[in-house]
């Protein structure tokens, strides 16, 4: 370190508006919610507690409720994470192709990550109507019966990971696009020489040089995805769906605290899908670690 | 394999990077396309690779046209300046791509992957990635990876330029060990003329997208069929002297005269005479000229002597015997070797005699 020593008080003064405003509104409130999760019978208005202990955990993985959302956000995560992986690489490969077309597609791809959510919630509740819907009519044109998208319990949660992947697939795709432009194109000359295809060039070329990107890619959209909360409001106007059917970890945490006034029951759910998101990403790196040693 | 090229042509935009190349490439020859930067030869190689499309001529592979043949289906093994090994494969894997992808038998496929190794020395690490090799061995792992599937034509593109002085000169041995053993017909692109004539059965000399000559490296070298050939081959570069010539006597633009310099009966009026200075004696027992001596550079055991002629100035390299430092600052009489000196037309480099 080569900082000299007149610098440093002038470097904290820049540094301490952001120091303290993370530490409010960051480091303070982590800290109060670990302490709080193993607080037991805490009440919010005198903050005071009986004893330190895990009833607050026990009361969570109890709960049949806790149990139904931390399915129903297992289910949102496993099947909307490997979809937008797996079209997020198909559209960026073919959208790495059209040079001419990048200027509009990188527009185009940040649009809905600047757009207001409830401009976009009022575009998809229509997209999801019953009987004048975008999605009903073009099932129809292949002579499908149309769904109740919004209001069927059956047919929330795929309604759902439609619009997770719909909203999960922009940052995805701008990703794979700048990671793939990153290859080489002497591999894929290379490949072509050796007559490999265009499909074999992409598994045997494009996805193992991809690896780390990908894993990055899959591990974000799992911390986003298990998270699934907010989207409830553009399109179920801030219910858990028909018949409770999404009812998501993140919406019982919600709930806890918005109607129950539990703090320390809220606490000690967050941190159970904090530890939750932590082992997968861990064992994703790990995972991956491996894979790159055995290759 | 027997390569017939037929007027190949390739333009980018407006711009021609080959023109009218014609030339045949017999079974098992090693060519080299030798030229400076942006002459064409790297465009020529990817052509006959079926990397970049030719606009005009055709390619004839044992006579069948390949011209609109794409690179997957030519068969070729192609090495690339910068090697272009998969970084995630280890030099096993490397090698064994090609065939992989042509769906051959396992057992078969580990067969020639060792031979294919074992041809450019490689076996050691075959369970390595390319990172943790050197540049001389990703070398030798990118031509055995051309090779192994038994390429009817292997094409290089300068593969040597990576490597330092000493790894170049011994890859350059082994690359001719390789081609003879593998006895693959052999195209080679460099820009090093000491590369281009150690290595090749003959070498295609390329400037400004044209083949100015195709022949032997000695040939190209001792007969250039241009002002451009001679130039180009050779070091110290080839002498010019510039001036009118009247049956054989070449007059400098300051009046100088040098006697029989050309064949009697020669008039050219604007010509361009090359010299080798390996050509160039002095004190010569039958003189054309009368030079002066300016500089002896001692090199080992040659010695250069930088001569005035007229306006012009030469360097001849001589032996120490013939020369010593008093020679400095006096006029001597120099003569030539028929053999060194070619006269060429000034306007269009053409060699005249």
């Amino acid at each position: 370190m080569t900082a000299n020593r007149r610098s440093w008080p002038r470097a904290t003064a820049y540094l301490l508006p952001f120091l303290v405003g993370t530490a409010i509104f960051t480091v303070y409130p982590i800290v109060y919610l670990l302490i709080v999760a193993f607080q037991e019978d805490y009440n919010i208005l005198t903050r005071e507690f009986s004893q330190f202990g895990l009833s607050n955990f026990e009361a969570v993985l109890r709960d049949p409720d806790f149990g139904n959302a931390a399915r129903n956000t297992a289910l949102y995560t496993v099947i909307v994470v490997p979809v937008t992986i797996s079209l997020g690489l198909a559209i960026a490969s073919l959208l790495a192709r059209i040079r001419f077309l990048r200027p509009f597609y990188q527009t185009a791809l940040f649009l809905p990550l600047v757009t207001s959510s409830v401009a976009i919630g009022m575009v998809w509740k229509y997209i999801y109507n019953a009987d004048y819907g975008l999605l009903n009519f073009l099932l129809s044109t292949i002579g499908l019966d149309p769904v109740n998208w919004l209001n069927d319990p059956r047919w929330n949660m795929p309604a759902l990971v439609i619009f997770g992947v719909w909203s999960a697939l922009p940052f995805t795709i701008l990703i794979f696009v700048a990671a793939l432009q990153s290859i080489g194109e002497q591999y894929y000359t290379a490949a072509r020489i050796d007559g490999a295809t265009v499909v074999q060039r992409f598994f045997r070329i494009t996805v193992p040089l991809m690896g780390s990107t990908i894993g990055l890619v899959a591990v974000l959209n799992l911390i986003d995805s298990s998270k699934v909360f907010s989207e409830l409001f553009p399109l179920f106007n801030g219910s858990p769906g028909a018949g409770f059917s999404l009812y998501t970890v993140v919406y019982y945490i919600y709930e806890q605290l918005s109607a129950e006034w539990d703090l320390g029951r809220a606490a000690a759910a967050s941190l159970l899908l904090f530890a939750a998101v932590l082992v997968l990403t861990l064992l994703q790196a790990v995972l991956q670690r491996t894979r790159r040693r055995r290759s | 394999m027997r390569i017939e090229i037929r007027e190949l042509g390739r333009t980018f935009g407006s711009a021609p990077a080959v023109e009218g190349v014609s030339a045949t490439i017999e079974d098992g020859e090693f060519i080299c396309i030798l030229g400076p930067s942006g002459c064409g030869k790297t465009t020529m190689l990817n052509m006959l690779g079926g990397i970049i499309a030719p606009t005009a001529g055709t390619i004839l592979f044992d006579g069948v046209d390949v011209t609109k043949v794409p690179a997957e289906k030519r068969g070729v093994g192609f090495v690339f300046q910068n090697y272009a090994l998969y970084p995630h494969l280890t030099v096993a894997k490397n090698i064994e791509f090609p065939l992989a992808i042509e769906r051959v038998p396992r057992a078969e496929r580990r067969r020639r992957v060792r031979e294919a190794a074992d041809l450019v020395q490689v076996g050691p690490y075959l369970d390595r990635r390319p990172a943790e090799l050197s540049g001389g061995q990703q070398q030798r792992v990118a031509i055995a990876r051309a090779l192994v599937k038994n390429p009817s034509l292997l094409l290089l593109d300068e593969p040597l330029s990576n490597l330092d002085a000493r790894l170049r000169l011994e890859m350059r041995v082994e690359l001719q060990r390789i081609q003879r053993e593998a006895k693959v017909t052999t195209v080679f692109v460099t820009h090093d003329q000491d590369e281009a004539m150690s290595i090749s059965d003959r070498t295609m000399l390329m400037n400004r997208g044209r083949l100015v000559h195709f022949a032997d490296p000695q040939e190209l070298y001792d007969d250039p069929a241009e002002l451009f050939a001679a130039t180009f081959l050779g070091n110290p570069p080839i002498n010019q002297l510039r001036g009118r010539i009247d049956d054989g006597d070449l007059t400098l633009a300051d009046g100088t005269i040098v006697q029989g310099i050309a064949p009697a009966g020669l008039t050219v009026d604007a010509a361009i005479v090359g010299v080798r200075s390996e050509t160039v004696t002095l004190a010569s027992t039958a003189p054309r000229a009368r030079a002066r001596v300016e500089d002896l550079q001692y090199v080992g055991r040659d010695v250069y002597a930088d001569v005035r002629l007229g306006d012009a100035r030469l360097s001849a390299l001589v032996s120490r015997r013939e020369v010593d430092r008093s020679l400095v600052g006096t006029e001597v009489p120099i003569g030539f070797d028929a053999d060194g000196v070619h006269v060429f037309d000034a306007e269009s480099g053409r060699r005249i005699r």
